[in-house]
């Protein structure tokens, strides 16, 4: 009797363990694999996210370009043909003929400016030929200037040139974000900040304005401008770090290791 | 020692398999983490444990003092060794107080029992196989929570944790039926130590692969303790 209770003990006692351990990890792959693929699910709607950003913020960037040349550019060659056409009219009136010449010079020269502009913003000249310091400080002067509120920028002691993708990406970034302060945030005072920490360039961009809500931005077609932000810098491979609240103003942090 | 049977065979082998995890956390000690050292110190606490008990053998002298003062350092050892690997600080905070407390209960149960020391304790053991088996279980419910190991069959902890449940399951059982069932039926509860050294070989070599895979990298959200 006591041998099969000694039997019935041993197995009970080897079995009941065993079998929760078999349990466990059979439970413990299954799960992982539900995590794994759920992960890989909302790295791929991230990526369709990203793309898609890209995508309209090229669009964005077309219909701007096309709505310049067309409402700018397109204007000022059409009244240069005019002007142009009018001078043949007044081949006996010389004083008339000067002033439409003189006129024609004018179009010509603002025209030749527009195109200079558009340029400029398409490709910064300034971050090419002087870097990432001096464009942000041209860059933040200039928006000061123009819309009369406060655009600070501050770089320590910090006077390197950094690699051209970078620079490019972080330039992008603070135009970005200092256009959505002034056109959504109704901010007073914008403030850039770059500096180095430890290994990692480090660029701060915060504003007093009326804030976001987070949630409500990263809602798909919501948000291209951040997410734009988001792509850029994942193609150097930084970190953006986004402190805001409705009410409390925003600051965003981007860190790119060096 | 009179006579060399399967039985003293198999309590031969036990014993010696504790040079096992010993050898391997020699080996490789330099890639132990903290709390992997707690089980390699245990291991060697064993073997010394081990050593002693088979001199008293050889002398014919008594050892169950030495099994009741060992399930005490056992207890401490292994308790601790669970603190480190608790991740979620709550839980790691309560098996912390819950610890110390009954390790007191098994020390003054040990010491302060009506039966001498040289009683074999199987309640002080009761409650060191309770205890241990219910901490080993609650860490695989914390691991299937976080699912922080990317291959858990390569996983230091999860496999002295089920050298932990295995093991002490067995002692239960054992303990609870030599001292309740069995009531001194000496033949009988041979045959039940004999499954315990069965247990004790199969725990020893899961505390081997525990230190053998002291190396595995956790996923980003957890560090390795």
């Amino acid at each position: 009797m006591n041998e099969t209770k000694i039997i019935i003990l041993g197995t009970c006692a080897m079995l009941l363990p065993v079998t929760a351990i078999i349990v466990f990890v059979i439970v413990y792959n299954r799960r992982q694999r539900f995590q794994r693929d759920k992960m890989e699910r909302i790295e791929e709607m991230h990526c369709q996210e990203m793309l898609e950003a890209s995508v309209a913020s090229q669009e964005n960037v077309r219909r701007q370009i096309g709505g310049d040349l067309h409402d700018e550019i397109g204007t000022l060659l059409s009244a240069t043909r005019m002007s142009l056409s009018q001078i043949s009219k007044y081949k006996d009136n010389p004083v008339r003929r000067d002033l439409l010449l003189k006129q024609t010079q004018v179009l010509l020269n603002d025209t030749l400016n527009n195109v200079r502009m558009l340029s400029k913003e398409l490709m910064p000249s300034t971050l090419y030929e002087f870097g990432l310091i001096i464009a942000l400080k041209d860059f933040t002067e200039k928006m000061t200037e123009y819309t009369g509120i406060m655009v600070c920028f501050s770089h320590g002691e910090l006077l390197e040139v950094f690699d051209k993708k970078i620079e490019l990406a972080l330039y992008r970034t603070v135009q970005e974000l200092v256009n959505n302060a002034l056109k959504h945030a109704k901010a007073s005072v914008i403030s850039v900040q770059l500096q180095i920490r430890k290994s990692d360039l480090v660029l701060q961009v915060s504003d007093n304005g009326i804030g976001f809500d987070l949630a409500e931005v990263n809602q798909p077609n919501r948000g291209i401008g951040i997410k734009n932000i988001e792509s850029r810098i994942s193609i150097i491979k930084g970190n953006i770090k986004i402190d805001v609240e409705k009410g409390r103003g925003s600051s965003f942090e981007v860190s790119v290791a060096l | 020692m009179d006579k060399i049977n399967f039985d003293w065979i198999l309590i031969m082998i036990s014993s010696l398999f504790v040079l096992f995890p010993l050898s391997i956390g020699l080996i490789r000690y330099n890639m132990l983490t903290s709390s992997l050292k707690v089980i390699f110190y245990y291991t060697i606490v064993s073997a010394l444990v081990e050593m002693i008990a088979w001199i008293t053998i050889y002398y014919h002298q008594t050892n169950h003092w030495l099994s009741n003062v060992y399930n005490i350092m056992e207890y401490a050892f292994l308790s601790y060794y669970f603190t480190k690997i608790f991740v979620i600080s709550k839980v790691n905070t309560f098996i912390k107080y819950f610890s110390t407390l009954t390790l007191l209960v098994i020390t003054l149960l040990t010491f302060i029992d009506y039966k001498n020391l040289n009683h074999y304790n199987s309640t002080a053991y009761i409650i060191t196989c309770l205890v241990l088996m219910t901490y080993a279980m609650i860490y695989f419910y914390e691991l299937l929570n976080s699912l922080n190991v990317p291959k858990i069959s390569y996983y230091s902890h999860f496999w002295i944790s089920v050298g932990v449940l295995l093991y002490f399951s067995g002692c239960f059982f054992v303990n609870l039926f030599s001292e309740i069932v069995l009531l001194g039926n000496d033949k009988s509860i041979n045959q039940l130590w004999l499954i315990y050294h069965f247990f004790l070989i199969i725990y020893r070599i899961f505390l081997a692969i525990g230190l053998w895979f002291s190396k595995t990298p956790l996923q980003s959200n957890s560090s390795s303790k």
